[in-house]
């Protein structure tokens, strides 16, 4: 075998971030799944009052917060790949953009929210309400935690805190970013979409 | 079927609410990796990345899990969704503490003379997660809770965690702790035998307490609340005598193992030496 190929398995064979972080994100996969499927369930067992719901929705701001998420995701990928090639600066450009992408997220959803909420739709109004804001307010405080590990981690970045070899707080972080992004590419079609 | 909540249980009868789970795992985990940082003299680092992920677990399942006390005292309804979710991984940091204390200790760097603290945190970590974990699963979701809610299950549920979570971790502690604040690293190996004696009896009697009341429960559900035709508070009672009679002699038992663990404070010998051991 060669030495190159040797390296290149042991690369890709290495878990990117801490152990703890995926311990933590397999606890959050659980729970969110466990309530993905008590909203299938629930929305089997009352389709019209979550067919009369999810048409109240707005799937043109979902859509765009899709893109928003699925943007930010894709500046973190860069963040890591500017860090792990030494050049520091891009990295943190990078990371200001994709928390820009995640802040647009969290002015959508807030405006959508609030529409909703005017319109007098509370967690109490039917079952679909109280799916909709447990399973999308989850989402938004993941959301928010996530932006605000991506501040400190820029922080860190600007501090020259990370190297190539020593870069798994960096990477734990990043993949916490993703786990929010590919729940929301689960949820979007889970609540807005699937009629 | 009748609703067994409104003919069993008066509506207004509050229910207290414990954080006992989360902060359950908290505690204990954190008392835990004291005494197996002293006892095992693994890497302090090692002994705390685990003790990070408990706590991190304890709280994400826990924070919500409360929720499981939520259901029937005229909360919104989306409690029973939140309390059993969440609820029923709570289980997860109980069954980690159990790996926890038989990993650190597997992978011990000394021996260290005080074997019975090792087997107190052990033992934690073992009844801890069937009082907590199973026990508590058991009857956490809501469908189920509906049945029994504050019956003998309950009770068979709320003895083995306290057992398991609470007074062992303190026992862990003291067994650890006192023969340091008698001036020696650990008692002499006859006052152990009696210590490791005390700790048999005890814990076997609380498996028996647990599954006596477990079994009264099981009945009391049956004839109380899972029926069309429930019988009387009272009625149902006296159904139950006789797992109440096995109930208080395995509590008899227990207590003959307290007796036994407080007799091995007083009983001397040849103090193990200082070689080997941490301080
Ligand atoms: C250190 C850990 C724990 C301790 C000391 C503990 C103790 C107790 C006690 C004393 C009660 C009775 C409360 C009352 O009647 O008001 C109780 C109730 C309950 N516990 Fe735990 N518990 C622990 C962990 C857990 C866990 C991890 C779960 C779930 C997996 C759980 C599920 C429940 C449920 C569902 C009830 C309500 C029972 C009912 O409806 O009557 N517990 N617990």
């Amino acid at each position: 075998m060669q030495p190159d190929k040797v390296v290149i398995a042991n690369a890709s064979r290495r878990l990117p971030g801490d152990l703890a972080m995926w311990l933590f994100i397999g606890a959050e996969l659980t729970a969110f799944a466990l309530l993905f499927m008590v909203y299938t369930t629930s929305r089997a067992l009352h389709p019209e009052v979550f067919a009369l719901g999810q048409s109240q929705l707005n799937s043109h701001i979902g859509l765009l917060n899709t893109m928003a998420l699925l943007s930010s995701s894709y500046f973190v990928v860069n963040a890591v790949a500017t860090v792990k090639a030494a050049r520091k600066h891009w990295a943190v450009t990078h990371l200001m953009i994709a928390m820009l992408f995640g802040l647009g997220y969290v002015a959508l959803k807030s405006f959508e929210y609030y529409q909703s909420v005017s319109a007098g739709y509370g967690l109490t109004t039917n079952t679909f309400y109280q799916y909709y804001y447990l399973l999308t307010g989850f989402h938004y405080l993941h959301v928010i935690l996530g932006l605000i590990l991506l501040l400190l981690v820029t922080f860190k970045v600007a501090a020259n805190h990370y190297t190539a070899e020593h870069i798994n707080g960096l990477e734990s972080v990043a993949s916490y970013w993703h786990m929010v992004d590919v729940l929301w590419l689960v949820l979007f079609p889970l609540v807005y979409l699937i009629h | 079927m009748t609703d067994p909540i409104e003919t069993a249980i008066p509506i207004n009868e509050n229910r207290r609410n414990f954080l006992s789970g989360s902060v359950g795992a908290g505690i204990l985990g954190a008392i835990m990796a004291f005494v197996l940082i002293k006892i095992t003299g693994v890497d302090r680092e090692v002994i705390e990345k685990w003790l990070y992920m408990i706590i991190a677990m304890a709280l994400i399942t826990g924070i919500l899990g409360t929720g499981h006390h939520y259901f029937w005292i005229g909360t919104p309804d989306y409690w029973q969704v939140l309390g059993s979710i969440f609820s029923a991984l709570e289980p997860i940091p109980f069954f980690m503490m159990t790996l926890f204390a038989f990993s650190m200790i597997n992978k011990r760097r000394r021996e260290h003379p005080n074997k019975v603290a090792a087997l107190w945190a052990m033992g934690t970590g073992v009844m801890a997660f069937l009082g907590a974990g199973v026990w508590g699963f058991m009857h956490t979701l809501a469908p189920i809770n509906y049945y029994t809610h504050g019956t003998q299950i309950t009770a068979a549920h709320g003895h083995m965690a306290f057992y398991g979570a609470y007074a062992m971790i303190v026992m862990t502690m003291i067994s650890y702790a006192m023969p340091n604040m008698r001036g020696r690293v650990a008692n002499s190996v006859r006052a152990q035998t009696f210590e490791v004696w005390g700790f048999w009896l005890m814990t076997i009697s609380m498996v028996l307490i647990t599954l006596f009341l477990t079994s009264a429960g099981v009945l009391q559900v049956w004839l109380q609340r899972y029926t069309d035709t429930p019988q009387g508070f009272m009625v149902v009672q006296d159904k139950l005598a006789i797992f109440y009679w096995l109930r208080f002699a395995a509590g008899a038992s227990f207590l003959m193992g307290v007796i036994t663990y407080i007799a091995s404070f007083f009983i001397k010998g040849e103090v193990p030496s200082i070689a080997n051991a941490a301080r």
